[in-house]
């Protein structure tokens, strides 16, 4: 929208600005705090800009790199293959979902979101990933029991849902099958609902700890954030148990804890501005004849 | 856009036989097969798994030879004199986030659309991003940087005023407002994309005319943006609704510090199942707990749903 | 369209081979243990394990599948439910709780296995502790040999003891009571208030003459000098009013925070050495040697003013346990390889301290000196008999003989063999240990008494705590009748 007036453009700015410094900040005091010295947390406490400026923290993650790398490696691998075959998908799904004249729609939908309220529970899914598929410290078990998201188709039906009928009707009346139809009208009319769909999803593989805690017993294969897990989980034990355990094992200290973060998150901010450039208007009716 | 070459076999399509329609519906639901054999798998057939809910499960006996025992692992739950209090604050606090988060999201979105720099919106957007890479463990160490009684920027703040100290973990008051904030805080970014990729497929030449009508900015938010965003922040709330027993675990747990003082505000269902069941490693009654939590939402957004269907059936979940 | 289709079907060959490449079993026949140990992945442990393995496989003609399970707490718990092969586990009071897994039927009975197979183990063990193990009567795990005399104590900064002009030897620091005058040196000192962590948490009730029945914080203890063994509640006893009273006085008159700490905030405060370091340290078991770990962890030289008298009970002798599975297909094998752990100082030292020269050098027979360079640390009291451990630089030479000696001569529980059976009162626990950790400030003296302890008994009450202790009473009387 051009034309808003410099008050309105004013307040906007302001407003967005406030918001993202909230975000911004915390982050700010992590990568901060992953940087100051274990002496100077101790001396200064946290601030905003390292008080006494050391790598320490990070030099310990990466004093043995292969297993950092390794586990990026996997990370990524899960991330990208995960995205891709997910979002293909659900988008297969989510289509026949938005058709209203498709007589399953509201059956499927119902068979969708049921799986948001009702699951099993951890360990029908434990003995059905290790027992009847196999795939105990296979690297497939990091994503497939959480390939699929309900949440998120039905978040594309919706996006989907706004393809103008008129298209779709246009191209029945030429023939093309549904297949074609949903590859080359409905797909890219609802680019940005994959996209966004797409960003949920690699956020989705990127963040999740708990399928390597699970299945993962041997080996090297480990996530990024199942490090960091480790990590955070022994403090948080150590808290728990009070003074019970905390003189038996040392605990991680804090600029370690929050290097990891860094560590961790890091790679997504180089990858967000590269979806962003899907998000773009300008998609008009006329401009998508396959 | 590439031809497709897909489906070869579908060419002469005004092929008599099948009426279009059923071939048509047939071609729809193949392309569910996959996420539908997915959901089956993965959980549909694990969802039987609950029934040890039901049961005295002994893993031995694996989950079909263990005993029945009706309703007794519910007991722990209801039987608990805190059961008033949980399932208030857990419904209370999510339906403040439904309404809060919906309302900044949409806020940010609508605002979002008005900057016309795309490296601000990119901008912006990877700021509010950044929350949702924090794990709520670490968000809790952030909140004792906040609210540490010594050495919190608060109390530093409150001390600079004049004002006296603030125990912030002891007293439960500033906790109503304090659990929602950081809520909205870790969603809004994540959630406002939802609603400004809406915004994204808003036909442009809907805008253009309405410009050619002479509609200021304010107009065309109003009577464009915010009604097309209108079946997204439905659909987006009864969806929510579904979860309306379940709290995030690490909101109600980390940043409080699990602090006994303040769980008249903070003590949740989640949060309490974790308390009682652990170190007993009782799967049963966390799984009964679980049912619970689902066969009310089921209720409730099954309710929802129900009337939104009545008003605006396009807005409908199913 | 051809470029997705491309990218499908590259995909779906990808995953293919992946899922072929699945995991392996025993090879070529050979047996295999699989052992859940309690455990850290560190960077070389695949190097170790596999070193461990290939020495039971010289030893005892067996190879171990070592997998180290550093989220034992989370993880264990779905292992066992799901009825998952393994041999080894650890069990413990807590973690992976010795008592729902025999009630669930998870783990086997040793007794027969032990005499036959494992003499040696056997042996390692006077009837005394064997007998405080038995749960139902019969043995199903195997207690990992350390420190069994439990109790708590008060440890005082080192630096303190000159900063304050303290003299250790001539004032009675007997009870918490006692250290009025510490912290009002502190205050005197430096203006302001001491740090004191909870005191009644862990094995806290200990230093007031209680011994907890079925774990800590949960209502029901017995007083180890009453020889009725009767349970009763330890929140309405004159000695916990008496304990939050103080607490929060002492807060009220600006002798300690007002504020929750805990061991884990120590090297947060952490003062110059000719300076007063203002805490007064909880610590929950003091084995000999424990200032040196404390001094390893934390970067704080303490001394003891206060040590209660150790207790041997079941309870902590179940503590950290090694445990066979009841589906074990090799029970023979996996009992030798627990003798091993607990017998076997080169495989023990192995798999506690890593590779000689890598990971640490030897400075004498028994001491050693760890690497700073790679790091290989694993807790030694998850694994086995400590008592073979190597002596670390700040440790006593006879640390171990010390430790010994303590067991033998700590006084003995009163329920010394008693096994509580906690599945009539299931419901009734969960809702109290929810009751007690909200109450926790309380304990702490952080809350406002007058109104929160009665808050605290009548939601104890309602939430079954009578019923436990009834339950209890009842157990205890019927176990003493069958002595």
């Amino acid at each position: 929208m051009k034309h808003a007036n410099v008050f309105l453009k004013i307040f906007v700015h302001l407003f967005l600005i406030i918001m993202s410094l909230l975000c911004l900040l915390p982050f700010v005091m992590i990568l901060s705090v992953s940087l100051t010295s274990e002496t100077g947390i101790q001396a200064n406490g946290y601030s905003l800009i390292p008080s006494e400026f050391s790598l320490e923290a990070y030099q310990y993650i990466f004093r043995n790199p292969t297993e950092v790398i390794s586990a990026y490696g996997t990370t990524t691998f899960v991330t990208v293959v995960g995205t891709l075959v997910s979002v293909l998908i659900m988008a297969m799904l989510a289509y026949p979902m938005s058709r209203s004249d498709f007589k399953l729609k509201n059956g499927l939908s119902f068979f969708v979101y049921f799986t948001m309220l009702f699951s099993g529970g951890l360990v029908p899914m434990y003995i059905l990933v290790t027992k009847y598929l196999g795939l105990k410290d296979n690297i497939l078990a990091l994503f497939l029991p959480i390939l699929i998201s309900g949440w998120n188709t039905m978040l594309l039906r919706m996006f989907m849902a706004s393809v103008p009928v008129s298209l779709i009707e246009a191209a029945n009346l030429e023939g093309a099958s549904e297949f074609r139809i949903f590859f080359t009208i409905v797909i890219p009319l609802s680019k940005v609902g994959i996209v966004t769909i797409a960003l949920f999803q690699v956020l989705t593989f990127w963040n999740d700890w708990y399928q390597a805690m699970l299945y993962i017993d041997h080996g090297d294969m480990t996530t990024l954030q199942y490090m960091l897990y480790r990590v955070l989980n022994k403090v948080n034990l150590a808290k728990e148990y009070g003074g019970m355990m905390a003189t038996q094992e040392k605990l991680p200290n804090e600029n370690l804890r929050m290097a990891l973060c860094v560590v961790a998150a890091g790679p997504m901010l180089v990858i967000f501005p590269f979806f962003q450039k899907y998000f773009s208007k300008g998609i008009t009716v006329g401009g998508v004849k396959g | 856009m590439a031809k497709t070459n897909l489906t070869v076999q579908n060419k002469p399509a005004k092929k008599k036989g099948l009426s279009l329609n059923a071939r048509k519906s047939l071609q729809l639901g193949v392309l569910t097969i996959p996420g539908v054999i997915w959901f089956l798998v993965f959980s549909y057939i694990p969802m039987a798994g609950a029934v040890i809910a039901f049961k005295d499960y002994k893993p031995k006996r694996g989950i079909w030879g263990s005993e029945w025992v009706g309703f007794d692992n519910f007991e722990f739950l209801f039987s608990s004199n805190d059961a008033g209090r949980l399932v208030f604050n857990t419904v209370f606090h999510n339906f403040i986030s439904i309404f809060l988060v919906a309302f900044v999201a949409v806020a940010i979105a609508v605002f979002m659309d008005l900057v016309d720099k795309r490296i601000y919106v990119k901008t912006y957007q990877t700021m509010l991003f950044l929350p949702r890479f924090i794990s709520w463990v670490v968000v809790g160490f952030i909140g004792t940087i906040l609210f540490h009684y010594e050495h919190g920027i608060l109390n530093q703040v409150v001390a600079f005023f004049g004002g006296e100290a603030v125990s912030w973990y002891l007293t439960p008051k500033y906790w109503w407002f304090i659990i929602p904030a950081f809520g909205v805080w870790k969603t809004m970014g994540y959630t406002s994309l939802v609603y400004y990729g809406t915004i994204m497929g808003i036909d442009t030449q809907i805008f253009e005319s309405a410009e050619i009508d002479g509609a200021n900015t304010w107009g065309k938010i109003r009577h464009i943006t915010l009604p097309l965003l209108r079946p997204t922040i439905i659909i987006m709330s009864l969806m929510s609704v579904g979860s309306i027993m379940r709290a995030d675990f690490g909101l109600f747990y980390y940043v409080p510090n699990n602090s006994g003082s303040l769980y008249s505000v903070t003590d949740v269902l989640d949060t309490y199942i974790f308390r009682a069941l652990r170190g007993a490693g009782d799967m049963t009654s966390s799984a009964a707990a679980g049912l619970f939590q689902s066969v009310v939402g089921l209720i409730m957004v099954v309710t929802c749903n129900t009337i939104v269907k009545k008003f605006e059936s396009e807005s409908a979940l199913f | 369209m051809k470029k997705t289709l491309a990218i499908l079907l590259v995909l779906v060959m990808a995953l293919g081979v992946l899922a072929g490449c699945g995991g392996t079993k025993d090879n070529d026949g050979e047996k295999t243990l699989i052992w859940y140990a309690r455990i850290n992945k560190e960077p070389d442990s695949a190097e170790v394990f596999q070193k461990v393995s290939d020495m039971a496989k010289e030893k005892i003609g067996v190879a171990v599948d070592i997998i180290a399970l550093e989220d034992y707490h989370g993880k264990m718990p779905v292992i066992q439910a799901s009825g998952e092969d393994y041999d080894i586990v650890y069990t413990s009071s807590v973690i992976n709780n010795i008592y729902n897994n025999v009630n669930d039927g998870n783990l086997l009975p040793l007794d027969d296995l032990l005499k036959e197979s494992a003499p040696k183990l056997w042996e390692l063990f006077g009837e005394e502790i064997w007998e405080g193990v038995r749960i139902g009567g019969k043995i199903y795990g195997v207690p990992n040999q350390q420190i069994f005399a439990r109790g708590p104590g008060y440890m005082i900064p080192t630096q303190n003891i000159k900063a304050l002009g303290l003299d250790l030897e001539n004032t009675k620091y007997e009870t918490l009571e006692d250290y009025e005058s510490y912290f009002k040196a502190i205050k005197e000192k430096t203006g302001s208030y001491g740090y004191l962590p909870s005191t009644w948490g862990g094995d806290g009730p200990q230093l007031y003459g209680f011994e907890q029945v079925i774990g800590s914080e949960i209502p029901g203890v017995i007083r180890v000098t009453d020889d009725s063994l009767e349970v009763i509640n330890q929140y309405e006893t004159q000695e916990f009013i008496d304990h939050i009273n103080l607490r929060t006085r002492w807060v009220k008159e600006g002798l300690i925070s007002p504020m929750k700490v805990t061991i884990d905030d120590v090297t947060k405060y952490l003062t110059a050495e000719d300076q007063v370091m203002p805490w007064l340290i909880f610590q929950n078991t003091c084995a000999p040697g424990a200032e040196a770990i404390f001094k390893k962890n934390n970067n704080l030289d303490v001394t003891y003013a206060t040590k209660s008298e150790g207790l041997v009970s079941s309870y902590s002798l179940v503590s950290t346990m090694a445990a066979i599975n009841s589906d074990s297909r090799y029970p023979e094998e996996a009992i030798k390889f627990i003798e091993l752990l607990n017998t076997d100082p080169e495989i023990y030292n192995l798999l506690v301290y890593g590779f000689e020269g890598k990971h640490y050098t030897k400075t004498g027979d028994k001491t050693i000196e760890l690497s700073t360079e790679n790091s290989y640390t694993q807790p030694a009291w998850a694994i086995g008999n400590t008592f073979n451990a190597y002596i670390l630089p700040g440790q006593d030479l006879d640390v171990h003989e010390q430790t010994k000696a303590v067991n033998d001569a700590a006084r003995r529980s009163p329920i010394l063999g008693f096994a509580p059976d906690q599945e009539p009162i299931k419901v009734e626990v969960a809702n109290c240990r929810a009751v007690v950790e909200e109450y926790a400030d309380l304990t702490d003296g952080i809350m406002d008494t007058e109104t929160a302890y009665p808050a605290f008994i009548e939601k104890l009450k309602a939430a079954g705590c009578d019923k436990i202790i009834a339950e209890l009473n009842k157990q205890i009387q019927e176990w003493k009748a069958s002595k």
